[in-house]
């Protein structure tokens, strides 16, 4: 149970004649032999377990009582008379969560099929498709921008939001007869609602707005031969470069991409610019003379869902293009 | 909601329960986030557990005999709950809906606002609601594998079949559909083995990998065990699924397409009082129906389109329904009592058990099949 939970438990016995309390554990307290708990004046009780112990009865919520919630405590006291009292949680002063965008600036490929959105705070789910709007250079609404499954990274911070693949690919029947979500050459601002809440209840505050700047269509796969390395010098720590010829995946980039020597991999850190066209590996251990693999996950993509496979809009019945190299070597000197 | 085949009523019947979970844990289990829920036999609970790519198995001992068969539709039962979380009714999700097959018992799984809370609620006969105590029950959780040629962070379904465990993936970088699957017993920590799934999209005329599972059934047929699988946009597809090795590709052969424009949310598979059987899919529109007065609509599919193996019945040639059109073609049929469903699971071969959605306000109700 949260402290602050506890601890205005403690303060709430205080002003209510301890009858009924919050204590250590957590547990709605009371003297009496019975014990129902509701959220405000709501008709079923909460779910929770009651223990009866002497003259005293305990109430364990199956979830936690939430912060800034009042709670209807009805208890029965020993002359059997039901009694019914508030129990008041204070919200805890809470910081604002924000959220921004990756790739940033978001500069797509009219089919573009994902971007990211980071949150500062873990947010509450199952509502982003009404905290979401995408609207067209005009500002009209794009309706039915997003693919309707919700996808978080586990620590909740993260959010795929994926642009509906059945408008964004070509000649699918969304595509023909809604259009696809993205115009190309067009400004579509992303507009993020205020309301939105982290798990604690504290709401962005202020509506964000993101530019999506949609180009051209990309159904071209990633090709590392077009990619630069910039290697570091030997006896340094100095980060290895890799500049793309195009935004690549800017998540995928953060686990895609191995630096091996001798066929064992180098530890180290990655960085990913914030516009996913360079990737940074500061190694654990100064850098040493000799020849060194950059190894490509091949499922990694562009912006457009192509991967080094192929590209994402595939024809299985066309003759398969050679797939791209997966390696590359770079020489420290 | 998910399946179960006549083959695990089977194994129901027989009892097996000593064989499913292999050393389980007992008490401690605390659900850290839900996509979707499943029975197995003998009262076996299978939950995915996306925040940890897990499926989780819990021994209810909800085991019958006596039906727990809901006696009236519920009225706004998403207050009661809600209710019961502390939280308002706008403030819950239901996320999946399922039917314990040994008593008639529905299970819901909610998640609560804003903190993601989430909490297995289960309905009995007199319509009331009562959370899972998970405390004194036994379980297991499997971590579906890692890594970059597998990695998932979405769970998408999950169904028992008489010898394992399947489950649905996807990540939530890639786009891409993987099936799981974990052998029975069921044991902590076991390891999941894991392979792709291409399909022909029938309304896009072209194969696709990148289209990720939405929900399946376990079929057995003559031809062997198949992981019958819906897409958005909507293919049905089987995948042979026999003999297998971790690692491979699989290649589905679409049977039916049920139009361009929908999302598949729940299948089933029932034996009308003829004996015919059939394979129901729920889903739900982008946009208004054309033939119907919700965007949550589904059908019921002869289990013969299942059966077909010529190559002018299937993929590019495979059944296609007109979104546009209310009937045909033959064999495949709008089930009216589908519509407004969000979530759906079979009660029996007579009835379904349906969470209705009438402007915001949500009730449980049985519905007979057709």
């Amino acid at each position: 149970m949260k402290s602050w939970l506890t601890v205005f438990g403690i303060l709430c016995s205080a002003t209510l004649a301890a009858d009924v309390w919050v204590n250590e554990s957590g547990q709605i307290e009371a003297r009496g032999g019975d014990i129902h708990v509701f959220q405000r004046d709501a008709a079923n009780p909460l779910f929770g377990s009651v223990i009866k112990s002497g003259d005293h009865v305990f109430f364990t919520p199956t979830l936690p009582l939430a912060p800034g919630e009042t709670y209807r405590v009805e208890f029965q006291k020993a002359d059997g008379i039901w009694n019914t009292q508030r129990l008041q949680f204070e919200q805890p002063p809470a910081t604002a969560p924000a959220v921004s965008i990756s790739p940033s600036p978001t500069l797509l490929p009219a089919n573009a099929l994902k971007l990211y959105l980071h949150f500062t705070q873990p947010m509450e789910q199952g509502v982003f498709l009404e905290r979401i709007t995408l609207h067209r250079q005009d500002g009209s609404v794009v309706h039915g921008a997003f693919r309707e499954t919700e996808l978080w990274s586990p620590d909740g911070r993260r959010l795929t939001l994926w642009l509906h693949p059945g408008r964004q690919k070509t000649g699918v029947n969304l595509n023909i007869d809604e259009g696809p979500v993205l115009q190309e050459d067009r400004r579509h601002p992303l507009r993020i609602a205020a309301g939105w809440r982290s798990i604690t209840g504290a709401a962005l505050g202020k509506e964000a707005v993101f530019e999506l700047i949609a180009g051209a269509v990309d159904h071209t796969c990633p090709d590392p031969q077009r990619w630069q390395i910039t290697a570091p010098k030997a006896g340094t720590r100095d980060p290895l470069m890799v500049t793309f010829d195009e935004p690549m995946d800017p998540s995928m980039l953060v686990s895609a991409l191995k630096v091996k020597r001798a066929n064992k991999e180098i530890s180290g850190t990655v960085t990913v610019a914030a516009n996913a066209r360079r990737w940074l590996f500061t190694p654990t251990a100064e850098w040493e003379r000799g020849t060194n693999i950059l190894e490509i996950d091949p499922l990694l993509e562009d912006l457009a869902g192509n991967n080094l496979l192929g590209p994402f809009e595939v024809d299985r019945e066309a003759p398969a293009n050679p797939a791209s190299a997966t390696t590359l070597s770079f020489h420290v000197d | 909601m998910k399946a179960l085949c006549l083959s695990v009523l089977l194994v129901t019947t027989l009892g097996a329960s000593a064989a499913l979970l292999e050393s389980p844990q007992k008490g401690g289990l605390k659900i850290q986030s839900l996509s979707s829920l499943s029975f197995g036999p003998e009262g076996l609970l299978l939950v995915a557990e996306p925040a940890t790519a897990s499926v989780v198995a819990v021994q209810t001992g909800d085991i019958g005999p006596k039906s727990e068969r809901l006696a009236q539709p519920v009225a706004d039962i998403g207050t009661q709950i809600a209710a019961g979380l502390g939280a308002k009714k706008e403030d819950i999700t239901i996320k999946d809906l399922a039917v314990n097959p040994a008593s008639g018992r529905i299970y819901l799984g909610v998640q609560r606002r804003p903190d993601n809370a989430v909490l297995i609620v289960s309905v009995g006969a007199d319509g009331k609601v009562a959370p899972l105590d998970l405390a004194p029950l036994s379980w297991v959780r499997i971590t579906l594998p890692g890594g970059t040629a597998s990695k998932v962070t979405n769970i998408t379904d999950v169904a028992f079949d008489k010898d394992r465990v399947f489950a649905t993936g996807t990540c939530n970088e890639e786009f891409a559909s993987r099936i799981f699957t974990i052998p029975v017993p069921l044991k902590n920590g076991a390891t999941a083995s894991v392979f792709s799934a291409e399909t022909y999209h029938v309304a896009h005329r072209k194969w696709e990998t990148k289209a990720p599972i939405q929900s399946f059934i376990p079929y057995q047929s003559k031809e062997g065990t198949f992981v019958v699988g819906a897409f958005a946009c909507t293919p049905v597809a089987k995948f042979k699924v026999d003999d297998i090795q971790s690692g491979a590709q699989v290649k589905g052969v679409s049977m039916v397409e049920l139009g361009s424009g929908n999302r598949p949310l729940d299948l089933f598979s029932y034996s009308d009082k003829s004996g015919k059987e059939w394979l129901v899919v729920h889903t739900q529109r982008f946009k208004q129906n054309a033939f119907g007065p919700s965007k949550m609509w589904g059908a019921r599919i002869s289990m013969d389109y299942l059966d077909a193996k010529a190559p002018e019945k299937t993929n590019e040639n495979a059944a296609r329904r007109d979104e546009k059109e209310p009937k045909g073609p033959e064999g495949i049929e709008i089930v009216d009592a589908l519509f407004g469903a969000v979530q759906v699971d079979k009660l029996s071969d007579t009835e379904a058990v349906i969470l209705r959605d009438t402007e915001g306000t949500l009730s449980l109700e049985v519905a007979a099949l057709p």
